[in-house]
């Protein structure tokens, strides 16, 4: 009677597991404890349903705090769907005095199609305080499902010196950070730290900034597909690009220059000129091309809620303008404008909606090697951050 | 003639689409139809809405009908908050879309109305600066050799220094010498990189991805082939009936709208040869070579490799349905086949001794693309059976539709203690939905830009074309000499005649069940 009971109880508790409550468990029994919730799941064949346990990476997050682990738990459950991951989410407290940790195992499922199968991915989270934060490698490798790709997602600007980072990257395919949580003062530098730091690791990078100018960067190239935009290309002899200030902060530049870098490495574009200081806070450069000067000017715009770049334009001469902004009437949109002699011009209204971090995160995890249109655009842009300082 | 001018842009590397069309006007002649208002201009909003299309990108719409180019407009507004894949419409993206939709109003046959469409298009192309052009045949196929002919005319099939195509939907013929006929009319006025016959199956991302399985991968092509495989099943399964297409049924039957060009299309990916590259040329050069491989079925031999069916009444998930006979538009004494199952062999180094089993049906219990790869037994059975029964093949499914995917069939032990192995089959599955969680671009949305941007690889290529005629056509000419079977030989809602079953038991097969 006991054992039945027990049964029972065992079936809810794996029941409200898949339902996205999490459950403590013993550190050392992580293992365990997930082969019994699916053995569970397999079994259960109550209502018809039927679980399917996914699996196509690991992803290790780090997190400094309840409040962000709590947004990365959000972000990772809207991502399962598309990338079913073994996730290992690090809640740290370094400064803490007492080392300590805990742990927990918890599931994200999809709502299944009719008649279809119920598919579920894992989560472990450790909360690890104190010196326990440093020694936490050991813990989290065992736990990484062998074979499969590894991404370590570092919310916050990652701490070079940290042990932790060092341990991790060493099993880690592709480190994802994203510059627009860099304090603006220090983002060249930190970006320069980081770049270097996964050189040496020969692990790949990713930036979520980079990839909110994945859409920019397409409707860009747009212009210079055929004639008779190709022909302007080599002849662009100014760039402005419009940063909105977010959530009330000064405008961070981050994202326009990386946009710069990636046009400069692309087009060979090289510094000529770094240092005007700021005008209103607009920074402004020249760079040399293959047929002359390039000005470029980051102007800093008003407040948009979901988005700091807003606005890109270029002229070649006083011949043609190609320009991109966002509608003021309907913000999911923008227009993309290509003005050039003899009525070669036109004007289009493009969807962009502006990415959430899932997005930007569901895009990063389809890369398995190096990027190395952004490890170009990045070594650019910080060289342009550093002279323009 | 086609006349491109590449050049690379420097700003395209590491892009994922390499490249945007050439700006372009897209004549849709049959503006008024189903297709158009379905699936081509829905295809094409949103296409715009991603940014995917030219600047400079117009559409002209021709039929008949007398209509404005804002009543025009208004019927396409509407068909696109029904049919397109993005819900709700972009107020602002749909009006800078239906800024350029036009409308010609003329009868197909009279030169008249390719003259007004010469004017319109310059008047256009003035604004947009661009002279390419692409022209749709989405009328019926009957219009199709006249429309050709008067746009050879009119001066409109080529221009000097820009791109004209022209894509041409199925069917395509109706049989191998009505399929040269049209092929000829066409190559009067088009060269053959000008036409794109379109089979919007092979625009399908899984339809695709059997070339990606099969060539990218490196496990199963050593074994797709004679030595280890047993037979190949193919099954187009629909669970619809003609829904009020009776009128075109009874001239096209399942052979003519499923088998000549779909199945076809899926018997020639999953049999090819691996292509030297992956160009248009190279990959159609592959397929045809199966195609003419079909060992041919005489028309006195017909009766030995296929089973026709036509539905009658029925229940399908619990909904009462009419037999074939009682749609609108079909003749009460019938003789369309609303099912087909067929036998075939390829006769090749690859291919030789296996047979190819194809079914194809409407009113079948459920909507199922798949081609299934059934493997040969171990030669030597180490493990008998303690109940009788035979360990199953593996079978390796490609699901084509719905719920798209692959799954592998293979026998493993039941857990337990006893001395006797019992074995049971299990399968690995593959699911699209679950391993990307992506909703697949309509078919027409790829095929459409494919063919603005000149790639040809997804669409059939004449000797294509006629090398399935080829095949096709003796089938029909047999059963025009014989008796037709007595129809309805099966119920709606059921997996085909009972003479189907037969015809693959003889063989001591079966189908499989799906």
């Amino acid at each position: 009677m006991a054992e039945a009971v027990d049964g029972v109880e065992a079936l809810d508790e794996f029941r409200a597991i898949l339902g996205g409550e999490a459950r403590s468990v013993d550190v050392v029994a992580v293992e365990q404890e997930l082969t019994q919730l699916w053995k569970a799941a397999a079994e259960d064949t109550e209502e018809g349903r039927s679980v399917v346990r996914a699996c196509v990476l690991n992803l290790v997050a780090y997190a400094t705090g309840d409040d962000v682990a709590q947004h990365i738990n959000e972000v990772i459950s809207q991502i399962s769907g598309r990338h079913p991951s073994r996730s290992i989410v690090i809640v740290a407290d370094p400064q803490a005095k007492a080392a300590r940790l805990r742990s927990s195992i918890s599931a994200h499922c999809q709502i299944p199609s009719e008649g279809g199968k119920q598919v579920c991915s894992e989560q472990v989270t450790l909360h690890a305080a104190g010196a326990a934060v440093d020694e936490l490698h050991g813990t989290v490798l065992p736990l990484l499902i062998p074979d499969l790709p590894v991404f370590l997602w570092w919310h916050d600007e990652p701490s070079l010196g940290s042990h932790l980072l060092q341990e991790l990257l060493d099993s880690a395919d592709r480190l994802v950070i994203d510059s627009a949580d860099f304090p603006p003062q220090r983002a060249a530098g930190a970006l320069a730290d980081i770049q270097r730091l996964t050189r040496e690791n020969d692990v790949a990078l990713s930036d979520l900034n980079w990839s909110r100018l994945t859409h920019w960067r397409e409707l860009i190239a747009q212009f210079f597909d055929a004639p008779p935009g190709r022909q302007y290309l080599d002849r662009l002899n100014s760039v402005s690009v419009g940063i909105a200030s977010k959530h009330g902060r000064e405008a961070d530049l981050t994202e326009g220059l990386l946009l710069v870098g990636w046009l400069a490495s692309r087009m060979g574009w090289t510094l000529e000129d770094g240092g005007q200081q700021p005008r209103g806070g607009a920074v402004a450069f020249a760079l040399r091309g293959a047929v002359g000067r390039v000005a470029v000017e980051l102007r800093p715009g008003p407040a948009h809620p979901g988005e700091e770049l807003y606005s890109f334009s270029f002229r070649a001469g006083t011949e043609a303008t190609f320009s991109i902004s966002r509608k003021a009437d309907d913000e999911a949109c923008v227009v993309a404008t290509a003005e050039m002699p003899d009525g070669a011009g036109h004007s289009r209204v493009v969807r962009m909606d502006v990415p959430s971090e899932a997005t930007l995160l569901c895009d990063d995890l389809d890369t398995l090697g190096h990027d190395v249109v952004f490890e170009e655009a990045l070594a650019q842009a910080v060289w342009f951050m550093t002279a323009s300082r | 003639m086609t006349t491109e001018k590449r050049v690379e842009n420097p700003l395209r590397a590491g892009m994922r689409s390499q490249r945007t069309p050439e700006p372009n006007t897209l004549v849709i002649f049959g503006a008024s139809g189903d297709l158009t208002q379905r699936k081509l201009v829905p295809a094409l909003y949103d296409l715009a809405l991603e940014g995917l299309l030219p600047g400079g990108f117009s559409v002209v719409g021709m039929a008949r009908r007398s209509k404005s180019h804002s009543d025009f407009r208004t019927e396409m507004k509407d068909a696109v908050a029904r049919h397109s894949r993005t819900k709700p419409l972009q107020p602002s993206a749909w009006d800078a879309f239906a800024a350029n939709l036009h409308y010609c109003s003329a009868q197909f046959t009279d030169p008249e109305g390719y003259a007004q469409l010469a004017s319109m298009l310059e008047k256009i192309e003035s604004e947009t600066g661009c002279r390419n052009r692409l022209y749709y045949l989405a009328t019926p196929p009957n219009y199709y050799s006249e429309i050709t002919e008067r746009l050879g005319e009119a001066g409109l099939a080529s221009s000097d220094d820009c791109w004209t195509r022209i894509i041409v939907e199925k069917p395509f013929g109706r049989d191998l010498a009505s399929a040269e006929e049209l092929n000829r009319t066409l190559l009067g006025v088009f060269a053959e990189d000008q036409i794109y016959r379109i089979d919007h199956y092979l625009g399908k991302d899984t339809v695709q991805n059997i070339l990606v399985f099969r060539f990218a991968n490196g496990i199963f092509e050593p074994i797709w082939n004679r030595r280890y495989i047993d037979h190949v099943q193919i099954t187009v399964a629909e669970s619809l009936g003609v829904e009020g297409r009776g009128g075109y049924y009874e001239q096209a039957g399942v052979i003519r709208d499923i088998i000549q060009n779909h199945v076809m299309q899926l018997l020639s990916l999953a049999a090819m040869e691996p292509p030297a590259t992956f160009e248009p040329d190279a990959v159609r050069d592959e397929k045809v070579k199966v195609l003419r491989a079909v060992r041919p079925i005489p028309p006195d031999d017909t009766q030995d490799f296929t089973v026709r069916g036509q539905y009658g009444s029925g229940v399908i998930s619990g909904r009462k349905v009419v037999g074939y006979r009682e749609e609108d538009r079909v003749a009460k004494d019938s003789a369309a086949e609303t099912y087909l199952a067929l036998k075939l062999f390829i006769d090749n180094w690859r291919w030789a001794g296996v047979p190819f089993y194809i079914r194809s049906g409407k009113s079948l219990p459920k909507r199922m693309t798949e081609i299934a790869i059934v493997f040969r037994q171990p030669p030597l059975s180490l493990f008998p059976s303690t109940d009788g029964s035979r360990i199953d093949p593996n079978v390796l499914s490609i699901i084509i539709q719905p719920d798209e995917g692959i799954s592998l069939k293979f026998g493993s032990k039941v857990p337990g203690p006893q001395a006797a192995l019992r074995i049971r089959p299990v399968e690995m599955d593959f699911r699209y939905g679950t391993s990307f969680g992506v909703a697949a671009p309509d078919a027409y949305e790829r095929l459409l830009l494919d063919a603005m941007l000149g790639d040809a690889t997804l669409f059939t290529r004449r000797d294509e074309v006629e090398a399935a005629w080829a095949f096709i056509t003796p089938i029909v000419d047999g059963w025009a000499k014989a008796q037709p079977p007595r129809y309805p030989n099966y119920e709606a809602g059921t997996w085909g005649p009972d003479e189907a079953d037969e015809f693959i038991e003889r063989d001591g097969r079966k189908w499989r069940r799906l």
